[in-house]
């Protein structure tokens, strides 16, 4: 078994050591979201000219939603330490914060499917059927003190 | 006819010479084989060094190639994944939010 020790420990940093080069050069060759987008989906220029159209003019809606997520989550914060959980300003405050999140989801929700709309039929429903699981949740929106 | 007893009576008085005798010449074979026998390795661990050597040279290259084709593999299966998560990360309010180093795409 001794005998056989160098060998063991040659193999395994080789593999190790291929196995880490291999993958920070896949990484470091990884392509961006746009043209994984469009070789993924098989877009044409014009699917894809379309599709960037409506994320640029998706990008001030996404601003101002994350604007008003982010205040609505101060208020919710805000009210939870000066009146508490149980007081009407918290529900208040809560309220306000479920009605912004659903708001979000339902913009990019609206958005998504917008974008699968501009793709051929099989490759719109492969694209929702990929997209719509990594979609956020009202319920995922929500602070952990409130969940 | 002549040159036959030339040669002749030159074989009768030649007589071949003896080689002068090496001195030490028993003691320096016994010490070369000592030297030989005392360099030479004893351990069980490069007793077949040549071949050690090439196994270790096979399992490097072999292991080298299969580290990184699982590197590959592994890479081209969780591509989509990963393109899809980040996609959907710099398309999602709630999720830029909760990431606060989240580039905004303006």
């Amino acid at each position: 078994m001794k005998r056989f020790l160098p060998l063991i420990v040659v193999a395994v940093l080789a593999g190790a050591v291929a196995f880490g080069v291999t993958k920070w050069f896949r990484l470091s060759h990884c392509p961006d979201e746009t043209t994984w987008l469009k070789n993924e989906f098989a877009l044409s220029p014009q699917q894809l000219a379309s599709i960037e159209k409506l994320r640029a003019d998706y990008a001030p809606v996404c601003a101002a939603h994350c604007r008003q997520i982010a205040a609505a989550e101060k208020r919710l914060a805000a009210a939870e330490k000066s009146a508490g959980i149980s007081s009407e300003e918290f529900h208040a405050a809560q309220a306000k914060f479920d009605a912004v999140s659903q708001e979000c989801v339902v913009s990019t929700q609206r958005l998504l499917e917008a974008i699968a709309a501009q793709m051929d039929a099989d490759q719109g429903r492969r694209y929702l059927a990929m997209v719509a699981p990594k979609l956020s949740t009202a319920e995922d929106a929500l602070p952990p003190a409130t969940k | 006819m002549n040159d036959d007893s030339a040669l002749s009576r030159f074989l009768k008085i030649w007589h071949p010479r003896d080689p002068a005798p090496a001195p030490h010449f028993g003691e320096d074979v016994w010490a070369r084989i000592e030297r030989a026998s005392s360099s030479a390795p004893s351990s069980g661990l490069f007793r077949f060094p040549s071949t050690l050597r090439a196994a270790i040279c096979w399992a490097a290259v072999v292991s080298a190639f299969g580290g990184s084709a699982a590197a590959y593999a592994y890479d081209s299966l969780t591509r989509d994944e990963r393109m899809v998560t980040a996609h959907v990360r710099s398309l999602d309010p709630i999720q830029i939010t909760a990431a606060p180093h989240t580039i905004h795409r303006q």
